[in-house]
């Protein structure tokens, strides 16, 4: 099974049923969908794109470029998926590491990256593009080329890479996550095996498509022939709530700031949702005390919880609604086909209950890093096994709970943020001598960003001061929410400073 | 400042993904995340001394600068 086959298997069983909807109202039928994403498969082919080649795109969800995305697949080629919050410094990173023969660019995002000239530029509308410059295909024309000769797959294997997701890595470089066929099909029907979701199901969708989460509900949602309904966004979250109401979708999933702020900033409570048969918390944990304020506002819904990370194409255990309150704050049992081994220091097993480092292995864990550095950073062991980072325990029944983490990564509103990128930014601060960044509980982000800051001699340093300069360079999402001026760090005995008494003082 | 200045600096320096202009007519949901819309929230709140009620949370109020400052001048004390 490669993924472009559960695309045709729906637009066979349901052509003229719709896939995908977008807020201004257009909707792509599994059949329109399967047709125009075959034709973007063979322009590609006959620019010379196939198997083993990437294609980068760099888009808001948008109905081209989830047509491009699916003839990428197609095509035998990789998808690389550009995130469209991040800077123009990181974006350019990702180009130079990813190297794409072609990109797809919606125009409103052209000047975020630098575009090498020659590029094969696919366009997601008839915006003016320069064609001598770039070597340019609009999609319009693309989709109505009825000579189109669709290339055939059967060069393209499970275990070719299908996808490429850029996520946070610890070094202030985004990592490029390498997910194969096997790995998300692998992961997708396990999932599905736990919650059972059929072609009666329909999601709606607040996360961008270039997020891991927002690519599974599509693979998802295209594998059982579902809907998937695209959000105009959590900006208003009340508008959030009007589509779940008017679309009747039979689920939601979202991290746990979006269920926060439909708890507290809409009338979820008193608004009736019958067609809601579940919700899925992802990217992070819901307190108890919240999932149980969930159930009472939402209580014919079941509550549904996984816990994963982009490496694992995403999930590695679920929680789902007969264990929820049984089982309140675990992170659930371990996906069918995942093995989850808890490790101590030197990487062997400690003994059943004991606390250790969450090691996952399976044919959901990535291929590798695009940056070739998966083993040498110890993210994946000697036995392949991916270092989740996290630190947990299995209980008698064999539920997974998590207890903290064995690296320094924030999360923040469901982002997953490593302080060594915000801290590189925050260096670059004249006022700034010294700096570290640290998360501190927030009832509605989860953690936010704190800047803990030693400022030069004659300096002063003001949180409005601090987030101009670091907006510039990263998404307001992930810079400092708070700047606490210190005389001095606490440091270790080799001068480094010691974060773990900083992480204590700062909560 | 005008509160329609005031808003545009706010959003441009402190909200907006860098590099984005804003002008009184730009749709804030296209260039400011759900995060940042909250701070928003907040920020007009104390500035303008008022508190922005749930329901005012709405493209029709918060959906661009015009609208946004027609809204403040109709709550702010």
């Amino acid at each position: 099974m490669i993924l472009p086959d559960l695309l045709r298997a729906s637009a066979a069983r349901f052509p003229d049923k719709a896939a995908v909807t977008f807020p201004d109202g257009t909707a792509l039928t599994f059949n329109w969908l399967d047709r125009d994403s075959d034709r973007v498969a063979a322009r590609l082919a006959r620019l010379g794109i196939g198997p083993g080649d990437r294609v980068g795109i760099i888009s808001e969800n948008d109905p081209a470029a989830l047509v491009y995305w699916w003839g990428i697949m197609k095509a035998g080629a990789q998808s690389v998926d550009l995130p469209a919050q991040a800077g123009q410094a990181t974006l350019d990173g990702v180009i130079e590491e990813a190297r794409p023969k072609a990109l797809c660019v919606q125009s409103k995002l052209f000047s975020k990256i630098a575009i090498r000239p020659g590029t094969i530029l696919l366009t997601t509308d008839d915006a003016e593009v320069s064609a001598s410059l770039y070597d340019v295909h609009h999609l319009e024309n693309i989709v109505g080329d009825p000579t189109s000769v669709v290339p055939s797959l059967s060069r393209v294997s499970e275990d070719d890479v299908a996808m490429i997701v850029y996520t946070s890595g610890t070094t202030g470089r985004p990592k490029g996550v390498m997910l194969s066929h096997r790995n998300l099909y692998s992961n997708i029907s396990a999932a599905n095996e736990l919650v059972g979701l059929t072609s009666d199901d329909s999601i709606l969708l607040v996360v961008p498509f270039y997020f891991i989460h927002g690519r599974m509900q599509l693979l998802t949602h295209a594998m059982i022939a579902g809907t998937l309904h695209v959000s105009a966004g959590f900006q208003f979250p009340s508008t959030v709530l009007d589509e779940l109401v008017k679309r009747a979708v039979t689920g939601f999933s979202g991290v746990p700031y979006h269920f926060l702020t439909l708890m507290e900033r809409t009338k979820l409570r008193s608004t009736p949702l019958p067609a809601l048969k579940y919700v899925l918390i992802t990217g992070g944990a819901l307190s108890p005390s919240a999932l149980t304020e969930l159930q009472a506002m939402i209580p014919s819904t079941g509550l549904h919880t996984a816990y994963g990370q982009t490496e694992a194409s995403p999930r590695i255990t679920w929680l789902g609604p007969l264990d929820m309150f049984r089982k309140l704050g675990s992170a659930g049992i371990v996906l069918p086909g995942v093995t989850v081994e808890i490790t101590g220091g030197d990487g062997t097993a400690v003994p059943a209950g004991e606390v250790g480092e969450v090691m996952a292995s399976g044919p959901n864990i990535m291929k590798g890093y695009v940056s070739g550095d998966e083993k040498t950073s110890g993210r994946i062991d000697a036995s392949g096994r991916l270092a989740t980072g996290d630190l947990g325990r299995f209980d008698a029944e064999g539920f997974l709970h998590l207890v903290g983490r064995s690296s320094d990564m924030i999360k923040t509103a469901g982002e997953r943020v490593f302080p060594k990128e915000i801290e590189d930014v925050v260096a670059s601060h004249p006022a700034v001598l010294e700096n570290a960044v640290i998360g501190v509980r927030d009832a509605l982000l989860g953690e936010k960003v704190v800047a803990l800051v030693v400022l030069r001699e004659g300096c002063t340093l003001s949180v409005k001061e601090l987030r101009e300069h670091c907006v510039k360079s990263m998404p307001f999402v992930r810079a400092p929410r708070e700047v606490r001026v210190v005389a001095s760090f606490p440091k270790t005995a080799s001068g480094k400073i010691n974060r773990s008494e900083l992480q204590a003082l700062a909560q | 400042m005008s509160i329609s200045d005031e808003l545009i600096d706010k959003i441009t320096k402190e909200l907006a993904r860098a590099g984005t202009t804003v002008d009184a007519e730009t749709n804030l949901a296209g260039v400011i995340d759900s995060t940042a819309m909250m701070e928003l929230v907040v920020w007009i709140g104390d500035k303008w001394g008022f508190d922005v009620e749930i329901d005012d949370i709405t493209p029709e109020n918060f959906g661009s600068v015009k609208k946004l400052t027609e809204y403040v001048e109709k709550r702010k004390k």
